[in-house]
């Protein structure tokens, strides 16, 4: 059964779709909280724009380090307009991993002596292998960049897909495999358990369950036929 | 404890635990808070109902069985003084 279970989770494992996004790193620019303000993000050169759903989520490893840039340009609101581009401040370019609504890890990028000005690009390095070690699975991304008073500029959230070594080769995903192994051999042995649950008094007449007229004191005399030989369970 | 009750308190278990497993396996993703909830929810009540099935059935075949080894022994038994052979009994 322990064989089977495992069967069937690499099977859902291989089941998995793989990515298919390849938005290039040029374009794709999404407006922040001002239409001004364009921002963008790329993980490890890829822009992870479109990823949204599960099954279009960005496939990573919580091994190595991961380049994050922020982009950032200003444009002019009105399209046509001569005028020039509004500045901005970014101060700050965060990273949280959202699990369960909550922030699981936050990095952060200050910009010293950050001034206003129409564009900029910010690097964030972060090495993730000690969540790699734990965790895998779907996790929802949320890049922003802030002004030094701490308004959001520009958001953007995306799932990545982490992988674990061999499926289940993180510790998180590995334990549960043993839970699930361990509840079903608990289940398997309810059998055992059944033999020492007290017997329900019947009423009526009596059904012929083997359970419920024990064949030890069945016969006897020498040659009789056991009271349980009408097929067990029928009742009069 | 029974063993009805005792398969769908582990199927509880496995319920939760399938769902924790599959986001590990990139099949759910726990952004929010209330999502996983019901799906978490919707795992234990099944997992309780399916287990507790199977575990209703291992137990009553448990039993049936232990009946019917019990009686083959008084049977062993009973033919050691007898020759005349008896007619088990169906189950």
């Amino acid at each position: 059964m322990a064989l089977a279970v495992l069967i069937s989770i690499a099977g859902v494992g291989a089941a998995v779709p793989t990515h298919a996004s390849t938005t290039p790193a040029t374009g794709g620019f999404t407006p922040g909280v001002s239409p001004s303000f364009l921002g963008r993000v790329t993980w490890n050169n890829v822009n992870p724009v479109n990823d949204t759903s599960p099954s279009d989520a960005l496939p990573i490893h919580f091994s190595g380090n991961i380049t994050i840039q922020y982009t950032w340009k200003s444009v002019s609101a009105v399209s046509g307009n001569q005028s020039p581009p509004p500045t901005f401040t970014v101060y700050d370019a965060r990273l949280q991993i959202f699990f369960f609504g909550f922030p699981l890890a936050t990095r952060d990028v200050d910009v010293s002596g950050a001034v206003a000005s129409t564009g900029g690009v910010i690097n964030l390095s972060w090495d993730p292998t000690t969540y790699g070690y734990v965790l895998a699975g779907l996790y929802a991304i949320t890049t922003s960049m802030l002004t030094p008073t701490g308004t959001t500029l520009w958001s953007q959230t995306f799932l990545v897909d982490a992988s674990a070594p061999l499926l289940i080769g993180a510790a998180l995903p590995a334990v549960l495999v043993i839970i699930v192994i361990a509840e079903l051999y608990y289940v398997a042995t309810a059998g055992r358990e059944a033999l020492h649950e007290p017997l329900k008094p019947k009423k009526g007449p009596p059904t012929g369950e083997p359970e419920t007229t024990p064949p030890a004191s069945a016969p006897a005399s020498p040659g009789e036929t056991p009271p349980a030989t009408d097929g067990g369970a029928k009742s009069p | 404890m029974t063993a009805a009750g005792r398969g769908a308190g582990a199927g509880v278990v496995i319920g939760i635990v399938i769902v924790l497993l599959a986001q590990q396996l990139g099949l759910l993703e726990f952004a929010n808070f209330t999502v996983p909830l019901i799906y978490f929810l919707l795992g234990a009540i099944l997992g309780a109902i399916v287990f507790g099935a199977i575990g209703l059935v291992i137990g009553r075949r448990a039993r049936r069985k232990a009946g019917m080894e019990a009686w083959q022994g008084a049977q062993a038994s009973d033919t050691a003084s007898s020759p005349t052979p008896t007619t088990p009994p169906k189950n």
